[in-house]
This record gives structure tokens, sequence and C-alpha cells, in this order.
């Protein structure tokens, strides 16, 4: 204890700076050594440390690793949940869809069997759709030479009117395929145009954009339930790449993007046939009607084949009214 | 004796894990220094009043794993030793997360006096600047390496009877 104590207070006073002396002199004397000289003893050094060294690196690669592993694995555990989490939604939603189809399917049945119970029968007109390839120049003129280009002639439309090749769509149906005029052309559903002559082989196409086209047309919004459709109005081609929407009252709700649905007694309204969306609203002051420019869904190029929509008369109703007739 | 040998196995374990673990934790260009965190340590718990020049010997190990002339190490850990040996009834006293603070600037003034003299000696050519605060950087990263061994110090010297 007394020991203890002694070195204690020896430490708490001055250090002895004797036996330092001689250490730093043997540092000066070493870093005065010429490097060759050390080598050696650094060499003998290193060879001491280096199974150690190894070892520490073996462990380090191997601890890497193991990280890595653990890293990977559990980028790999999250990646799983994720896909398991979306496979839940998916399955969820897939669940809701085919309630929702069902549901449809069985308000669908019950509607055609309410019509079943209070009319006789079947609708008489049905929509259908045609198909007819749009020609292209080339096949115009060799229709021409042939004198089958029968439809078109009255627009001047010839083989060499460049003016109207870019802008009339030709297709290869007319009277043939039962078209009139006024059917709407179709690429899927999107309107394209309307049939402006009908020939016996052939028929031309005005498109939505051409001018003086018009059609009655009824803006819809899209919704979470659905479409909600709003004001009708008409549309008008003007020679440019946006039609106008004339005849929608200010007093309507019209915004950017609503869709523009076909309106008019072709058939096109319950077939659902999109004319586009509307790409600019305007209201001027003292202005009734809004400005309204649509932007076509058919878009500027002619489509390699359309399918024209035409009304017809459903067969089974007249297949019945003859039975009827026949029938004493 | 003890002490000794366990003096013996912690600088060769720095030698060693100074040497193949320095890719794999440093930051930035810090890296602790352990062999010098064994020196200081030892002077810093060790009751022995010649505890420095066991420093002094780990500094010449030191410069026997560096590149560049014998010597600058060994006078560096010496000196840098003894001061903080002149505190150790001071820093006895500290608890010891304080301690540990207390190596952040020994650290760094060694390691600074290693620069400052491989720079007189042209063995290095950085700015003043830079490596001052590199120096601080190993201080503060091998006091925070510190703390731990530290703790386990404390632990084993504590008497744990009445």
């Amino acid at each position: 204890m007394t020991t203890f104590n002694r070195s204690l207070r020896r430490r708490a006073g001055s250090l002895p700076f004797a036996p330092l002396a001689p250490v730093l002199v043997a540092s000066l004397l070493l870093m005065t050594a010429p490097p060759r000289a050390t080598e050696p003893l650094k060499g003998a050094v290193s060879a001491l440390f280096a199974p150690g060294q190894r070892w520490a690196t073996r462990v380090r690669r191997r601890a890497f690793r193991w990280v890595i592993r653990c890293r990977l694995g559990l980028a790999t555990a999250a990646q799983q949940q994720d896909l398991s989490d979306e496979l839940q939604r998916l399955r969820q939603r897939n669940e809701e869809l085919e309630t929702a189809l069902a549901l449809a399917a069985r308000r669908d049945q019950s509607e055609e069997d309410a019509e079943g119970a209070s009319s006789p029968s079947a609708p008489l007109v049905r929509p259908a759709l045609v198909q007819a390839r749009v020609l292209g120049p080339q096949a115009r003129a060799f229709l021409e030479r042939l004198d089958l280009l029968d439809a078109g002639r009255d627009a001047g439309l010839e083989p060499d009117a460049l003016v109207f090749e870019a802008s009339t769509v030709v297709l290869d149906q007319g009277r043939n395929a039962e078209f009139s005029v006024d059917d709407l052309a179709l690429a899927g559903r999107r309107i394209v145009g309307k049939l402006v002559d009908v020939g016996p082989q052939t028929s031309v196409v005005r498109k939505v954009t051409d001018p003086g086209y018009r059609d009655l047309v009824q803006l819809a919004q899209p919704s979470d339930e659905g479409l909600r459709l709003g004001a009708r109005g008409v549309l008008e081609g003007a020679g440019e790449s946006l039609c106008r929407i004339r005849m929608v009252e200010v007093t309507e709700p019209v915004a950017t993007g609503d869709l523009v649905l076909a309106a008019g007694e072709t058939g096109a309204s319950s077939f659902g046939a999109v004319y586009g969306r509307v790409a600019r609203v305007e209201r001027r002051p003292g202005d009734v009607h809004w400005r309204i420019w649509m932007e076509p869904a058919a878009g500027q190029d002619s489509p390699g084949e359309v399918a024209v929509l035409r009304l017809q008369t459903n067969p089974e109703r007249i297949a019945r009214a003859q039975d009827e007739v026949g029938s004493p | 004796m003890l002490s000794y040998g366990l003096l013996i196995c912690g600088a060769y374990l720095s030698v060693v894990l100074d040497t193949a673990l320095a890719p794999a934790w440093t930051i930035g260009s810090a890296a602790p220094d352990l062999l010098a965190l064994t020196a200081l340590s030892w002077t810093a718990v060790s009751r022995r009043s010649r505890a420095y020049l066991a420093a002094a010997a780990l500094g010449l190990l030191a410069d026997l794993n560096a590149t560049g002339r014998l010597g600058v190490g060994m006078a560096c850990f010496a000196l840098v030793a003894y001061l903080l040996a002149s505190a150790q009834p001071q820093l006895g006293r500290l608890p010891v997360w304080l301690k540990a603070a207390a190596l952040a600037p020994a650290i760094a003034a060694q390691t600074l006096a290693i620069g400052l003299m491989r720079k007189v000696l042209g063995e290095i050519d950085l700015g003043i600047a830079t490596m001052a605060v590199r120096c601080l950087a190993v201080g503060g990263y091998t006091a925070a390496v510190s703390l731990p061994l530290l703790m386990v110090c404390e632990w084993v010297r504590k008497p744990r009877w009445s």
C-alpha cells in the first residue's frame, strides 16, 4: 500500500525526463540511418506480421461475403413481400371486377327479361359493322382505268387530283355492302368520318376534320363510377387539326379532357363511338355558348381499314313477322 | 508480466488489423490508428511510471511497418505518451467516456507530429491544413473505437469484492 502511494505521489509530480532522453536520441539516430540499412529489419517484421494479416484478410473477405449475402437475402425478402402484396391487391381487384361483371350480367339479363316481357321480340333495328379497306392513290388510279371508281366523282375526286388524296378517304365497299350516305366510318371505336358518297362498289368518307362535317355529339366526363354524360352539341369540321363543338350552353359543365361521343341517330350512340376529347374550352364575355375545340381520336392519318356502322333490321323480327302473317 | 504479454498481443493484433482492415473501415480518408490507441491506452491506464517507454517501442513497431525512415514514430509516440503519462493521475479520475475523449486530441497530436516530421524529411507531400484535418479525423475516429476497449479495461480493473 505504501509503495502504491509513493508511486502515485511520484507520478503526480513531474515525470523523470532522463529515461525519455535516450529514447529520443535513439530515434534521432534511427532517422539518420540509411534506408538500405533498415530494409532487412523491416522485411523481418513484415514477415512476422504476414500470417496474421493473411488471416485477418481472409476473415474480412468472409465477413464481407456474409454481409453481402445477408443484404441480398433481405432485398430478396423485401421484393418477395412487395410481390406478395401486389398479388394480394390484384386478386382482390380481380374479385371486385368479377363481382361487378356478374352484377352487370345479371342486370343485363333482367333488362332483357323485362324487355321480353313487355315487347313481343328483340329490337327491330340493330347497328352492325361492315369492314371496308381504304383505297390508296394507286388503287384509285387502277379502279379509274377500269371505270370502277364509282364514288366521289361529284366531289371532284380523280386519280390525279392530289388535293383530295391527302384528305379524302375512299373505301372499297359501297352499295354492294348496303352502305348509305351518313353512315359512320370507324377505326375501332374511334370515328374517322361519315360516308358522303356511296357508289355501287366504292364510297367516299368525309373525315371529321374536313370542312362541312357536322354531327350531333354528347360530352361525357370520366369519373370513378364510369362515364357521366353531359351536354349535347354540334360537331363541325373546320379543315384544321381541331374540330369545333358548338351550341353547348355556358351553363353546362365542360372541361378539357372530356370525352366527345357520337349522339346522332346512326346507331353510333348505342355503339359507344368516340369522336375525341375536348382540347380547349373558352368563354368570352357575353357568350351564351362555350367555344369548344375537340381533338379527334382518330388522328390525322387515314387508317388502312375502317368499319362502317350501319343500321340493319333484325332478321329475327322479320322472320317472326312473316311467320305471323303466314299463320292463320 | 501478464500485462506485458497482453501489450504484445494487443500490438500484434493492432498492426494486423491496421493493415488488413483499413480498406473496410476507412471513412473518407480517416481510419482508426489502432497501434497508437494501444500505446496511449496502455500509458493512460498503466500504473507504471515508465509506461511511455513501452509506447516508444510501439512507435518503433509502427515505423517498421510503415514506409519511410525509422525513429519518427518512435520519437512522437514517446513524447505524446510522456505528456499523457504526466497527466495520468488526473486522467485516472475521469469517467470512461471522458478518458476516451481525452485520447482523441492525444492521438490527433501524435499523428500530426508524425506527419509533420515526415513532411520535414520530405517523405510525404501534403498540405499542413489537409494533414491537420485528417489527423483530427483520425483522432476522433480512434477515440470512438477506444471507448468499448476502455470500458472493458475499466471493468477488469474495478474491484468487484469488498
